[in-house]
C-alpha cells in the first residue's frame, strides 16, 4: 500500500474543512444554549435523596422543592422565624395554640391547570403524617381537616405554638392530589407500604409553585423550567440548572461565571475570591461539646465541677476565629435568630482560673477522656478533625487530656445517639425553625440530653413544661431563656459556635440571601 | 453432502471446541467466584458497625421507633442476617439487585444509569493509555538510557507517583479555569439536555442520533477527566513496554535480525512488538479493569455521575444493596477481563490454543 502525500493544497483545503466543521459545531453548541433563554446556574454539593415533598428532608431538597411546591405560609429572604402568607392568605390561632385555621388564596392553581384546594391541603398533610418518612414527625400530634374548600383546620393534641412554622417548610409542599394519587399516591394510614408515588414525584413535579421539574438526579444536575400556570408573580429566570459540584470546583466556576451561585464555599475560601458577590450571614447550626453525665459512662464526665471546668477553660474568641468570618460565639442553643435566643452578654466567657478550681474539686487525674465526633467530616465548611484538635488543645491548658475519637460518621452517629460516648462534639440544625425544637430535644430526658446521659434536672423540665403552654410570645421568650441559662449552668451541654452561612454569587444576580431551612429562595432571584 | 471432513477443518473444529470449552469453563468458576464475593461483600458490610438507619433518617425520624421500623421493614433488614443473605441471592438469581437505600430505586436502574457514563470515560482513557503508553514504551527500549529514555523515565515515575486526586484538581485550575482549553465538569454543559439513551454513552448515542454538536460537547467534557484517568495508566503501560522489549532485545533472534541487516523499525515491529504484546495485553487488561472500577476521585472532582460516585455514595450512606450492586459489577469487570484477556493470549500466541 503506497504511502499518502498530501500536497500544499490539499493540505490546506483539509485543514479549511476541519475549521468550517469544528466552527459550525462550536456554533450549534452555542446556540442551543442561547436558545434556552435566561437560565440561572447553581453549583452545589448535592444531599437530597428525593424531591418527593413529603419524604425529603435535607436542605438541597429543601431548597429545590421551595421553588416547586407552595406551602400554607412560606418566609421571606433570610427570615426563617415569621411566617407570611402563601397558599393562605391569613390564619388564626385558639387561645392555646392547639386549634389553627388557614383560610387559602382561591387563584392558586397547579402546574396542569387544576384548582388547589383545601382538599390537596389535606391530602398532602396526611400524606406527610402516614407515609412514615423522615419529616413524618414534624405532623405527629397534628390532624388536617378541611371544613370547606378554602379553608383547612389543623388541630393539635398538644399546645404547640410551632405550627405556623412548621407548615412555612418544604416538607409541607401541598400537591396535586388527584395527580399523585393517579400515579400511586396514597395518603391514608397505611401509606407507609401502600403510597408508591415517590418516584413518580421525582420524574415529574405537581405542585402549583413557580418553576416545575424538568430533569432529576442525585449526583449530577437538577432542572426547574418555569411553571407557566403559575398564580404569583413571573420568576427571574425561565430555567434554573443546579448542578452537584464539589467545593474546590464551586470557587473556579463562579469566578469564571460558568455558575452563578455557589452554595458550599468555606469562610478560607470566599477570602480569595474576587470578583464576585459575597452574602454573609449566620447559619442556624449550632455545634455543641458535651460531657456525658451518666455515672454509669463515665464517673468523671458525668461530674458537674467536670463539666464547669469544660465550660471554662474553652477559648470562644478563638473557636469563632478557628470557624471564620461570619461565625459567632453561640451564647445559647438556641440560634440567634429565634425566639428567646440569649444575648452576646449572655454566653459563657472563658475563665481559666474558674476551670482549674472545678477542675482540682473531681476525682479527675489526669487520664484520657474519650471524644467522639465525626471523623472526616465537615459541616459548612468546619472540619470536624480540626475543630476537635483545637478543643483539644485548649483543654490540655487546664489539665484536661482529651483522646480524640475521629470515627466515620454512621458508627459516631451509632454511639452518640446510644449515648454511650464519654465526650461528644456535634452540631444541631433546626427540623422546624423554632425554639420549641430546642426545648424539645435538649432538655433532661429529652432525646439529646439522654445521649449526654442527662436523665432528670427538675428546675429545667419546669420551664420545658411551661413553655410548652404559653402562647404568649414575651413570655415565651423569657422563658426560653432562663431554659438555655439554666443549660448553660447546669448541663452537659456547652454550645461553641454558630457557623457562617455563605453564598457566593455573580454580579448578575439579583435578590439573593441567605436562609436557614432553603439556603437560598430561587423564587425571589432576579 | 457429508463427506469426510478434511485435517484441517477437524484441527479448526477442535480448535473451536478447546475454546468453546474453555470459555464455558472459565464462565462457570466466574459464577461460582461471584457467589464467594457476594458472600464476602455481604459479611463485610455486616461487620461494618454503623446503623444504615441512623444515616438514612434524620434525628426526629430516629426516635420514632415506628418511623425505624418501617424503614427497616422496607430494606428488609428486620430478619436475620443469614435469612437476608438467602433473600438477596434468590433475587439476585432473578435479575433483583434490591432497592438502594440512597437513590430508592432499584440498584440495577441506578447502575444502568450509572455505568455507561464510566464505560464510556475509561474507554476513552484506555484508549490514549494505549497509544501513548505503547510509543513512550517503544521510543524509551529503543533509545535506552539516551536522553529521550531519561526523560519518559521520569514522566513515567512522575507519572505513578502523583495522587489522582491532587492531579486532577490541578488540570481542571489550568486547563479549564485558567486557559479556557476545556469545558466545566459535568458530561454536557450545564442545562443541555442528553441524547436519548441507546448506549447511555453520550457521545455514542448523540451520533448515533445524528446530533453531531451534542457528540462533539460530551467528547469536549470527557476529554480532561478521560485525561487524567490515563496518566497514571500510561505510565504503568510505559515502564512495562520499555521493560518487555528491553527483555526481548537481549535475544539471540534479535541480534540474528539486526545482523541479517533488516531494518531496525522492522526489527522491532516483527520480532520485538509481537512477542512483547503478550504481557502488554495483561497489563492492558488489568488497566482497563482498574479504570472502570477505580474512578472514584476523578469522577468525584469532574462530577462524573459513573459508578465511581454511585460506590462512594453508597460507602458513606452504608447503603447495603448499593454497595453490593457495585462489588458484584466490579467482580464481573474484572472476572471479565481477565477472560478476554486469556482469550487474546490464545490469539496472540498459538501455541496456548491447545493448552
Amino acid at each position: 500500500m503506497g504511502k499518502i502525500k498530501l500536497g500544499r493544497s490539499r493540505f490546506a483545503a483539509v485543514a479549511g474543512a476541519v475549521a468550517l466543521v469544528s466552527s459550525s459545531l462550536i456554533l450549534q453548541t452555542t446556540s442551543s444554549n442561547a436558545a434556552s433563554g435566561k437560565i440561572l446556574v447553581i453549583d452545589s454539593e448535592f444531599n437530597h435523596k428525593t424531591l418527593d415533598p413529603q419524604r425529603e428532608f435535607e436542605d438541597g431538597g429543601n431548597m429545590m422543592d421551595r421553588a416547586i411546591y407552595d406551602t400554607l405560609l412560606t418566609f421571606k429572604g433570610s427570615d426563617a422565624s415569621r411566617p407570611v402568607p402563601s397558599l393562605a392568605l391569613s390564619y388564626k390561632a385558639n387561645a392555646d395554640s392547639t386549634v389553627f385555621t388557614f383560610k387559602l388564596r382561591k387563584s392558586a392553581r397547579f402546574s396542569d391547570g387544576t384548582k388547589l384546594t383545601s382538599a390537596d391541603v389535606v391530602y398532602s398533610l396526611d400524606r406527610l403524617k402516614n407515609i412514615q418518612g423522615n419529616p413524618s414527625s414534624l405532623m405527629a400530634g397534628l390532624t388536617a381537616t378541611a371544613t370547606d374548600p378554602y379553608t383547612v383546620v389543623i388541630t393539635a393534641d398538644q399546645p404547640d405554638t410551632a405550627v405556623p412554622v412548621k407548615v412555612a417548610g418544604p416538607e409541607f409542599g401541598v400537591v396535586n392530589s388527584k395527580l399523585v394519587a393517579a400515579h400511586g399516591g396514597y395518603a391514608l394510614v397505611g401509606a407507609v407500604t401502600k403510597d408508591k408515588a415517590e418516584n413518580y414525584l421525582n420524574t415529574t413535579s405537581a405542585g402549583s409553585g413557580p418553576y416545575m421539574l424538568s430533569k432529576f438526579s442525585l449526583t449530577t444536575e437538577v432542572d426547574l423550567v418555569v411553571n407557566p400556570k403559575y398564580w404569583g408573580p413571573k420568576p427571574g429566570y425561565s430555567k434554573i440548572v443546579i448542578r452537584n459540584v464539589t467545593q474546590a470546583v464551586q470557587a473556579l466556576d463562579v469566578q469564571k461565571g460558568v455558575a452563578n451561585i455557589a452554595i458550599d464555599l468555606s469562610p478560607k475560601q470566599v477570602d480569595s475570591l474576587t470578583g464576585v458577590n459575597v452574602t454573609a450571614g449566620v447559619s442556624t447550626t449550632v455545634f455543641f461539646l458535651y460531657s456525658n453525665a451518666n455515672p454509669q459512662i463515665s464517673a468523671v464526665t458525668s461530674d458537674p465541677n467536670f463539666q464547669n471546668a469544660v465550660r471554662y477553660a474553652l477559648d470562644y474568641k478563638a473557636l469563632t476565629t478557628f470557624a471564620g468570618k461570619g461565625s459567632i460565639q453561640a451564647a445559647g442553643i438556641i440560634p440567634s435568630a429565634f425566639q428567646g435566643a440569649l444575648k452576646p452578654a449572655d454566653a459563657t466567657k472563658q475563665d481559666i482560673a474558674l476551670a482549674k478550681a472545678d477542675l482540682a474539686k473531681t476525682a479527675y487525674k489526669g487520664e484520657p477522656i474519650g471524644l467522639r465526633y465525626w471523623g472526616g467530616g465537615a459541616w459548612e465548611g468546619i472540619s470536624f478533625d480540626d475543630f476537635a484538635t483545637v478543643i483539644s488543645s485548649q483543654l490540655a491548658a487546664v489539665g484536661i487530656n482529651l483522646k480524640l475519637q475521629p470515627t466515620p460518621v454512621g458508627d459516631a452517629l451509632t454511639t452518640y445517639r446510644n449515648g454511650t460516648d464519654t465526650m461528644g462534639l456535634w452540631f444541631w440544625g433546626p427540623d422546624w425553625p423554632d425554639s420549641s425544637n430546642y426545648s424539645q430535644n435538649f432538655g433532661p430526658g429529652e432525646k439529646v440530653g439522654l445521649r449526654a446521659g442527662w436523665a432528670t434536672n427538675a428546675a429545667v423540665t419546669k420551664v420545658i413544661n411551661a413553655v410548652a403552654i404559653e402562647s404568649n410570645p414575651a413570655k415565651r421568650a423569657s422563658l426560653y431563656r432562663q431554659f438555655q441559662l439554666d443549660l448553660n449552668q447546669n448541663s452537659p451541654f456547652v454550645p461553641l459556635i454558630q457557623s457562617p452561612a455563605i453564598l457566593v454569587s455573580t454580579k448578575s444576580v439579583i435578590g439573593i440571601a441567605s436562609n436557614p431551612i432553603w439556603k437560598v429562595n430561587l423564587t425571589e432571584l432576579k | 453432502m457429508f463427506g469426510r471432513r478434511s485435517p484441517s477443518e477437524k484441527s479448526g473444529g477442535l480448535r473451536r471446541n478447546t475454546l468453546g470449552n474453555f470459555i464455558i469453563r472459565r464462565i462457570a468458576i466466574g459464577i461460582i467466584l461471584m457467589l464467594g464475593i457476594t458472600f464476602i461483600s455481604f459479611s463485610v458490610t455486616q461487620l461494618v458497625p454503623g446503623d444504615p438507619a441512623a444515616l438514612n433518617l434524620g434525628q426526629s425520624a430516629m426516635s420514632d421507633p415506628t418511623i425505624v421500623a418501617a424503614w427497616r421493614a422496607k430494606y428488609g433488614l428486620d430478619k436475620p442476617v443469614p435469612e437476608q443473605y438467602f433473600i438477596y441471592l434468590n433475587h439476585l438469581i432473578h435479575g433483583d439487585l434490591g432497592l438502594s437505600q440512597q437513590s430508592r430505586r432499584p440498584v440495577s436502574t441506578d447502575l444502568a444509569e450509572y455505568f455507561p457514563a464510566t464505560l464510556e470515560l475509561a474507554t476513552v482513557a484506555i484508549f490514549f493509555s494505549l497509544i501513548f503508553g505503547l510509543l513512550f514504551g517503544i521510543i524509551a527500549a529503543v533509545t535506552r538510557n539516551r536522553w529521550p529514555d531519561q526523560v519518559i523515565r521520569f514522566v513515567t515515575l512522575t507519572g505513578v507517583s502523583v495522587p489522582t486526586f491532587w492531579l486532577s484538581l490541578v488540570f481542571f485550575y489550568l486547563f479549564y479555569f485558567k486557559l479556557s482549553w476545556f469545558p466545566s465538569n459535568g458530561r454536557l454543559d450545564p442545562g443541555v439536555d442528553s441524547p436519548s439513551t441507546i448506549t447511555g454513552m453520550y457521545t455514542v448515542d448523540a451520533v448515533l442520533h445524528g446530533q453531531f454538536a451534542l457528540a462533539w460537547q460530551a467528547l469536549r467534557h470527557i476529554m480532561l477527566p478521560a485525561i487524567v484517568l490515563a496518566i497514571y495508566t500510561i505510565a504503568v503501560l510505559t515502564r512495562f513496554t520499555r521493560a518487555s522489549i528491553l527483555e526481548i532485545l537481549n535475544n539471540d533472534y534479535v541480534r540474528a535480525a539486526r545482523a541479517k541487516g533488516l531494518p531496525e523499525s522492522l526489527v522491532i515491529r516483527r520480532h520485538v512488538l509481537r512477542p512483547a504484546l503478550l504481557s502488554i495485553v495483561t497489563i492492558a487488561g488489568v488497566a482497563f479493569g482498574n479504570l472502570l472500577a477505580g474512578s472514584v476521585l476523578v469522577e468525584n472532582v469532574f462530577s462524573w455521575p459513573g459508578i465511581g460516585q454511585y460506590a462512594y455514595r453508597s460507602s458513606i450512606g452504608l447503603d447495603l444493596p448499593g454497595i453490593m450492586g457495585v462489588s458484584i459489577v466490579v467482580a464481573g469487570i474484572f472476572i471479565t477481563m481477565n477472560l478476554l484477556v486469556d482469550i487474546a493470549y490464545r490469539f496472540i500466541d498459538p501455541s496456548l490454543r491447545h493448552g
